[in-house]
């Protein structure tokens, strides 16, 4: 669906060099701290921002052949964007019914209703929260093949951010349909993403299948003599600690087998994150 | 290119309260005035309603929009295109509403005006507007509204002072002559020359503003 090859963007203390794929049938996310580069990388495959090098294919095609057809298919949530302030939902609805000739009017209606969105309020008047629903909304709301949400659910309550996840879940049932999506909101990822990428500093540092880090993956808290006198053939980052290190393993079965005196905990992407952007390399 | 001009139509009716007021004030000035604040009236109501395009430019801008806007199923160079059209619509149609108004205003109070003169003079208004449109469109789509204002009226200023100059140069009785030429110019000539004009900037700017938009990063 997605192909970005070594896309490079510079501004002037930023050097952005991207590369990665997004499969039909897959739930890709891009996960990074502030500034990392995701909403550029987001902005450079929608053509918003214009890339200074590299390969990228949509659908297939080279960003040169990509048509008014193709972005059709495409259905967009920008987590710093939406439509006018100025406008209401019934506003909204003729012109996504123009737009996107698969745009289910009525559908759309009823789930603006259940979600408690009112048709006639502008959206300046709007808090975050709806104006983060209506986005994944409009963006799901034309039978598109390829989702592409930058923090959709920024601004959401726990409930709300379940009811959009549940949508996006479903979405996917066709099977011919993927989602780009960005989140600071790792433990929504860790359900619903097959696999992600982690950028920092505009490099992609590492990518790996979801369930691959929750079943494999895992930190060890160590005292300064344990790390010492451990194998760390397994382990791929350290960060000193009050107590010792804390190691990230990618094979934690190895070490709970062979060292069961260790704490070994269970690996979130929010641990990843962080051992990989404040840890150093082993 | 529909769905634009939906969304843009749709902005223009959200402002309803502020036109409608518009509309009044024209109407009340047009059933006391006299024959010199007609052409005032006209244009007035015509600048008023054509600006708005420049007020879409802003409202599509506002919070970062125009990103959302341009990762819809639209091309940049659409989004220019409709913005022209709309330009030319929205000044059409209003110029054309205060011309039915006045005309009314001939039919039901009299006032021994020229109507064929008035009929003759009144595109005047309506291609002034549209000159000033396919001036300012362009700076608007490049600085954006708030430093599209300034700029705008910043070069207009200086255009006044730069005339204000030129004719202490000449002389204003060079002037007055200049201006009776103009007069006299056979019957149409005057409109002629505008309606060239018109046209002629107006495929100046609207092959800038494409330029400026293809070049635009959001």
């Amino acid at each position: 669906m997605i192909s970005l090859k070594n896309i490079k963007k510079t501004y002037s203390n930023f050097h952005l060099d991207c590369t990665l794929n997004v499969e039909e049938n897959h739930i890709t996310a891009l996960i990074g701290p502030n500034g990392a580069g995701k909403s550029t990388t987001f902005k450079i495959l929608l053509g918003l921002v214009r890339p200074e090098g590299g390969c990228m294919k949509l659908f297939g095609k080279t960003c040169d052949s990509v048509t008014i057809q193709d972005k059709i298919q495409m259905g967009v949530a920008l987590s710093d964007s939406c439509f006018s302030s100025f406008l209401r939902i019934k506003d909204i609805i003729p012109v996504l019914a123009e737009m996107y000739p698969e745009f289910d009017k009525k559908d759309f209606e009823a789930k603006c209703r259940k979600w408690g969105l009112p048709f006639d309020k502008k959206l300046k008047e709007f808090s975050t929260g709806m104006k983060a629903k209506l986005k994944v909304l409009s963006a799901a709301s034309h039978n598109a093949r390829l989702l592409i949400l930058d923090e959709p659910t920024a601004g959401l309550d726990v409930m709300a951010r379940q009811e959009v996840l549940d949508m996006m879940r479903e979405y996917m049932i066709p099977g011919d349909r993927s989602i780009l999506i960005s989140s600071h909101i790792s433990s929504d990822l860790e359900g619903l993403c097959d696999d992600f990428y982690l950028i920092n500093e505009g490099k992609i540092i590492m990518h790996k299948e979801t369930d691959v880090v929750m079943d494999q993956y895992g930190i060890i808290k160590v005292k300064e003599e344990q790390y010492h006198n451990l194998d760390l053939s397994y382990c791929i980052q350290k960060k000193r600690e009050p107590y010792g290190f804390r190691l990230l393993t990618d094979q934690k079965q190895f070490y709970q087998e062979n060292t069961p005196e260790l704490t070994i905990e269970r690996c979130t992407i929010d641990e990843v994150i962080f051992m990989m952007i404040k840890g150093e390399k082993i | 290119m529909k769905g634009l001009l939906i969304k843009d139509w749709k902005l223009l009716r959200n402002q309803g309260g502020y036109f409608s007021t518009v509309f009044l004030i024209v109407i009340l000035i047009m059933s006391i005035g006299s024959v010199s604040t007609t052409g005032f009236m006209i244009s007035y109501m015509t600048f008023l309603f054509s600006v708005f395009v420049l007020s879409t430019l802003s409202y599509d801008s506002h919070d970062n929009g125009m990103a959302f806007l341009m990762s819809l199923p639209v091309e940049r160079k659409t989004y220019v295109k409709e913005k022209y059209l709309f330009a030319i619509f929205l000044s059409s149609g209003s110029w054309i509403i205060s011309i039915l108004l006045r005309m009314m205003f001939f039919i039901f109070q009299p006032s021994g005006e020229n109507v064929m003169e008035f009929i003759y003079t009144s595109p005047i208004f309506l291609m002034m507007a549209l000159i000033f449109l396919a001036y300012s469109l362009p700076i608007h789509l490049k600085y954006g509204s708030e430093k599209g204002h300034f700029i705008t009226f910043g070069i207009l200023g200086a255009a006044g002072l730069g005339i204000f100059s030129f004719i202490r140069f000449i002389g204003s009785t060079e002037l007055i002559k200049l201006f009776y030429d103009i007069k006299n110019w056979p019957s149409g000539s005057l409109m002629t020359f505008l309606a060239v004009f018109c046209i002629i900037f107006g495929i100046i700017s609207y092959g800038i503003s494409l330029k400026i938009m293809e070049k635009k990063e959001f």
